[in-house]
């Protein structure tokens, strides 16, 4: 009996309680707790300018690869089977408990979300604590770093949610893809050269096209202090971001839904 | 077999989803396609070329000059044009107090120029923001992308900078009474403090020339003494020697010889900070010859040329080399 739910509940309960408890995810989510307020007490104990230390360790929750790796350990399942891109349950689930794959997918999106949000508030309280008791008084916990942390833990749950439904190959292929069309224009902006041969010009030129227009589906950091600052800026921001967090879902349904599980693969 | 029941069909999310996806992506594709013209950037900033700085020599006497090193395959200028040069305080602000000129890096135009300009200020990296004085004289410079609120920051150090600077060059001519009218008044009462090694330096070295030598030793106790309470745990850790920059505020002071000095650091950085301290200490005493010889290690140490100790030597070297 095909469950019509938007949320699985069995998945939630899975996802945000009963991996958590199990020492391989459990302990590098006490590690994301914990690391930044441990920082700013190392860093601004033995630092001449302490405010300047903690502006530094307040720039963690601006990093990428923290929202990346939260979403990570909150929507697969790697590391409970050892394996990188394991995911055990999804057979299981749609065989013997099926469910749509439309819930599947939103429920693992709202597990992401969830769980990389509470981590991340708890190890906000925790840094905010310690660098009060450290005398830091310009905290920047304000509405736009409360909602920019909010909605990065959406667009990197998002992101994840569509690399998990994805078959492995083709899910590293995406991820190469995306990252490389955001990063090869920083690249170049390192290393440049006016007298390039021709042939290069039109190699940079077909790079460039990539970067333009690829190059912000892979999900950076929101910052919702920039978005406030122009018209301009709060337009593509906005529609680039809604439109990338309906395509994740939008292909990670898709892939699921075309996609053939092999029994052997279990 | 399990019969399926029928119950309320969730159907319509992936339809919700793929329809909110088509439009938004129609939206992206007008965003960064057509909606582009709509924008125009360089009127507002109204940047110049180098060219036109060329030709306006008498026109930005009293300003400051910003270059902006950019070039069209770089996404960061890209953003730095779409967001921070489209808000109007930040408009306001460059239009207050400078000059601004926007360097293609890669012009065919205007390559040799900036070759130039890259090679003198040391551009490793795009977009760069370079803020100089009229006649050429660095005097701050960040890289990368800054939203309008760090960047109006980064004018509001620079234009507080060009003071500093300008002090500098008037120290480089031995003009004393000149430089401290250029100071910060607010440092000299000892309401503001400063940080850095070079500008701790200029301000004692100034002071010490016009015979106000507790003054300046003042100043750098009370900033030896912060540093002092702050690195303990690093001063009891070990206590053969005295962190950096401790021993550089002990030779200001008197309490240390050139050679303990010299032995107190063998970062290259540092070393451009201390032959600095050396050349105008000799500088101080009349010795020409070794001051010249100082500043020349220490712009060599100091390598980049956007380094405070690098354009104080610079500064220096023009006007004591025969």
């Amino acid at each position: 009996m095909i469950q019509p739910t938007l949320l699985n509940r069995t998945l939630i309960r899975f996802n945000l309680i009963e991996k958590v408890r199990a020492w391989r995810v459990g302990i590098p989510i006490m590690l994301f707790m914990g690391l930044p307020c441990y920082m700013m007490l190392i860093s601004v104990i033995d630092s001449t300018e302490p405010e300047a230390a903690a502006k530094n360790v307040w720039n963690i929750f601006n990093n990428a690869s923290i929202y990346f790796l939260l979403a990570y350990l909150f929507i697969s399942d790697g590391l409970l089977t050892g394996r990188p891109t394991g995911e055990p349950e999804t057979l299981n689930l749609l065989f013997t408990r099926p469910i749509t794959r439309t819930c599947y997918v939103l429920s693992k999106f709202f597990c992401g979300f969830v769980g990389s949000t509470t981590v991340l508030s708890i190890s906000v309280a925790l840094t905010f604590g310690v660098a009060t008791a450290l005398g830091i008084v310009e905290n920047p916990i304000d509405s736009p770093f409360i909602l920019s942390i909010i909605f990065n833990c959406l667009s990197f749950s998002a992101f994840y949610v569509f690399l998990h439904s994805m078959p492995s190959l083709l899910g590293l292929v995406s991820y190469l893809f995306f990252s490389g069309c955001q990063t090869v224009g920083e690249i170049m902006s390192i290393g440049y050269s006016s007298s390039a041969p021709t042939f290069f010009k039109y190699v940079k030129d077909a790079i460039l096209f990539f970067n333009y227009w690829f190059g912000d589906v892979f999900p950076s950091c929101v910052d919702f202090s920039l978005i406030a600052s122009s018209y301009y800026a709060c337009t593509e921001l906005i529609v680039v971001y809604l439109s990338n967090l309906s395509l994740f879902l939008f292909l990670a349904i898709l892939s699921l839904s075309i996609r053939e599980f092999s029994y052997g693969s279990d | 077999m399990a019969r399926i029941k029928k119950g309320k069909s969730t159907l319509y999310i992936p339809i919700f989803v793929t329809l909110a996806m088509a439009l938004l992506l129609v939206g992206r594709i007008y965003i960064k396609g057509p909606f582009q013209t709509l924008l125009n950037p360089d009127a507002q900033i109204g940047w110049k070329t180098l060219g036109d700085l060329d030709r306006d020599k008498d026109s930005y006497h009293s300003s400051l000059i910003l270059y902006d090193f950019s070039a069209d395959w770089c996404q960061p200028c890209k953003r730095m044009d779409k967001v921070t040069f489209q808000a109007s305080d930040v408009v306001q602000k460059v239009r207050e107090g400078f000059y601004p000129v926007k360097v293609i890096v890669g012009d065919a135009h205007e390559k040799k120029s900036v070759t130039d300009l890259q090679t003198k200020y040391s551009l490793y990296s795009i977009p760069t923001f370079v803020v100089t004085l009229p006649g050429g004289e660095w005097v701050y410079q960040k890289r990368g992308f800054f939203p309008p609120k760090d960047f109006i920051k980064m004018l509001d150090n620079a234009k507080a900078k060009a003071y500093f600077v300008r002090a500098e060059l008037k120290l480089a001519k031995q003009d004393y009474k000149g430089a401290l009218a250029e100071l910060d008044p607010n440092v000299l009462s000892g309401k503001k403090t400063i940080e850095d090694e070079i500008p701790i330096l200029v301000y004692f070295h100034t002071l010490k020339m016009l015979g106000r030598l507790d003054e300046a030793k003042a100043m750098v106790k009370k900033r030896f003494d912060f540093v002092y309470s702050k690195k303990k745990g690093a001063i009891q850790a070990n206590a053969k020697s005295l962190p950096w920059p401790l021993p550089f505020y002990q030779y200001l002071l008197g309490e240390i010889d050139q050679d303990k000095l010299n032995n107190a650091s063998t970062v290259w950085y540092q070393k451009a900070d201390i032959n600095s301290a050396i050349a105008l200490d000799a500088l101080a005493s009349n010795k020409k010859d070794i001051a010249l010889k100082s500043f020349h290690k220490a712009a060599e140490s100091a390598y980049y040329s956007s380094s405070d100790s690098f354009r104080l030597a610079e500064l220096f070297i023009k006007e004591l080399e025969p």
